[in-house]
């Protein structure tokens, strides 16, 4: 039905904010980059509040990928990728229009991820990029094994996308769009949430009510 | 006399397109009202953190009595300041995806959500469009597919939870009011914020001060997941589906109108002043702007009861609105 109504595109709309600053212009990021990937020794510096731009190759995977790195330690296997001083990026991107490397790409909930992020820290991952607060947990295991997790603009899923150089998938094909997948990212913009000391800006900024 | 119905028909076409093209749209686009609470936010912001102070100045015994409850409130205190540039950065994020968006088409947030419909039917429409949810269930998988949306919904809840592949079904609430058009409204409700819904029900002498509580409550659980700075719906009254809808139905208002009652006018401002000062901050990272907006929607409820609905949006606030009129033939 309706498929002679043919809707074509939709109107573009006046862009607003044309002239806006490049991201390394903004006071928070300027001089802040960090090259991917990076070692322990590099984020040792950084504390939670500290924006950073990140480019070079990070790892993008949620849940199933996270059930199945933490079964595949656990039962001592050998992982189809090497996790040593990654950063795993939790996202599930909207579909790439063909003329795009990818679409809309922004983070999605961290929390989801906490029960996997221990092991896989001990396992030599360096860090995560996600959005929200995690569990204690997560802040202690940070600590323990000098790990980092980054907080991304959580909404912000046009913007990442346009710092996405290119996509490959890395393993566990089978899991279509939810698969571990490598992106190679340029100016990507982050906050430190938890630093490798464990401090949680989250904790920080909570406020009880009573 | 009431009309004859054979003598009015629905352009169905037009319908689809309209339809399609909303949804497309607000995918895309963020709507002026939610742009304009976000843009002049880094003002109000200011001008709430100088409140603050001046607050702090003119009640300095209260300040002093808020220090000795304890660190968790100097931390909140010093947090306040120390956290203001994350909230200007994240802002400044927020600015930087609208117009990526606006350039590229592609969605603000991959989380292009469920489709959520209100749908009001004038009580003088002499008929309904036939099929008419079969007509924006395929304008809206067309504007899925066709704006490269994520296709986010699973056809059953528990077990499978196979994708549908289309993003639908939709979902539909319909009531009847005044007039002689049918409105369909609707929101890409995003599960981030989704996941923050809350009810309570409330003991019916809670009052005024016990609906603040509960609200800002669900507001502070949620804290950061949400993706702040949030739009916050209440429901209050009726049963308790009906606060959880009114709540939902409460997101759709324009952000800059208030409650036509007064007293539920001042309701709304007094929760946002509140909302604001739980230090959450634009992406939970801190700071004073926590909420763009509180809408209150009530209706009658039983006397043994106070249901509070609460339902929240992250600030990619994709609503949208649009009215079809039947033709005489």
């Amino acid at each position: 039905m309706n498929n002679n109504a043919n809707p074509g595109d939709f109107p573009k709309q006046k862009q607003e904010f044309e002239k806006l600053e490049e991201l390394e212009e903004l006071e928070e990021l300027k001089g802040r980059h960090i090259s991917l990937p990076a070692d322990k020794e590099t984020i040792s510096s950084l504390q939670a509040g500290d924006a950073v731009l990140l480019s070079g190759s990070i790892l993008v995977g949620r849940d199933q990928v996270h059930k199945r790195l933490a079964a595949a330690l656990r039962n001592g296997e050998e992982l189809p990728v090497d996790i040593t001083n990654q950063l795993m990026y939790y996202m599930g991107p909207a579909p790439a229009p063909p003329n795009m490397i990818i679409g809309s790409c922004g983070p999605t909930t961290a929390s989801r991820m906490d029960p996997f992020a221990e092991i896989l820290l001990k396992h030599g991952l360096l860090g995560m990029i996600g959005k929200g607060p995690r569990s204690r947990s997560v802040a202690e295991a940070a600590a323990e094994y000098r790990g980092i997790y980054f907080y991304a603009f959580g909404g912000c899923g046009a913007l990442y996308a346009s710092c996405v150089r290119a996509i490959t998938m890395a393993a566990y094909e089978d899991l279509g769009p939810e698969a571990l997948y490598r992106l190679e990212v340029k100016n990507f913009p982050v906050v430190t949430a938890i630093d490798p000391s464990g401090k949680d800006i989250y904790a920080s900024s909570e406020k009880t009510m009573k | 006399m009431t009309a004859n119905i054979r003598d009015y028909e629905w352009d169905l076409d037009d319908i689809y397109r309209q339809f399609y093209q909303a949804v497309r749209k607000a995918g895309v686009y963020l709507p002026d009202d939610v742009r304009s609470a976000l843009f002049s936010s880094s003002e109000l912001s200011r001008h709430t953190e100088r409140n603050s102070d001046l607050q702090k100045e003119e009640h300095p015994q209260e300040s002093v009595m808020q220090n000795n409850q304890g660190n968790q409130g100097n931390q909140g205190n010093q947090c306040n300041q120390c956290n203001q540039g994350n909230q200007d950065l994240v802002l400044s994020m927020i600015r930087k995806n609208i117009a990526e968006a606006e350039k590229s088409g592609l969605p603000l947030c991959q989380d292009t959500g469920m489709l959520i419909l209100f749908i009001d039917i004038g009580k003088d429409v002499p008929t309904l469009p036939p099929n008419l949810e079969d007509l924006l269930e395929q304008a809206a998988a067309d504007a899925y597919r066709d704006g490269f949306f994520r296709k986010s919904i699973v056809s059953e809840p528990v077990y499978e939870r196979s994708n549908t592949g289309t993003n639908l079904p939709l979902v539909f609430h319909y009531r009847f009011v005044p007039g002689n058009s049918l409105q369909i409204s609707g929101m890409l409700k995003g599960f981030g914020c989704e996941n923050c819904s809350s009810l309570d029900m409330l003991n019916p002498t809670a009052g005024e001060d016990g609906v603040c509580t509960a609200v800002k409550e669900a507001v502070n659980r949620a804290g950061g997941k949400p993706c702040p700075p949030i739009v916050v719906g209440v429901g209050i009254g009726g049963s308790a589906e009906i606060a959880m809808l009114l709540s939902k139905r409460a997101l759709l208002r324009d952000l800059e109108a208030r409650n036509s009652n007064a007293r539920y006018a001042a309701l709304e401002i007094r929760l946002l002043q509140e909302i604001n000062k739980l230090n959450i901050g634009p992406g939970g990272l801190g700071g004073p702007l926590t909420a763009l907006g509180v809408s209150v929607e009530q209706t009658a409820t039983h006397i043994a009861g106070l249901p509070v609905g609460v339902s929240i949006s992250c600030w990619a606030d994709r609503k949208f609105s649009l009215e079809v009129y039947p033709h005489e033939q």
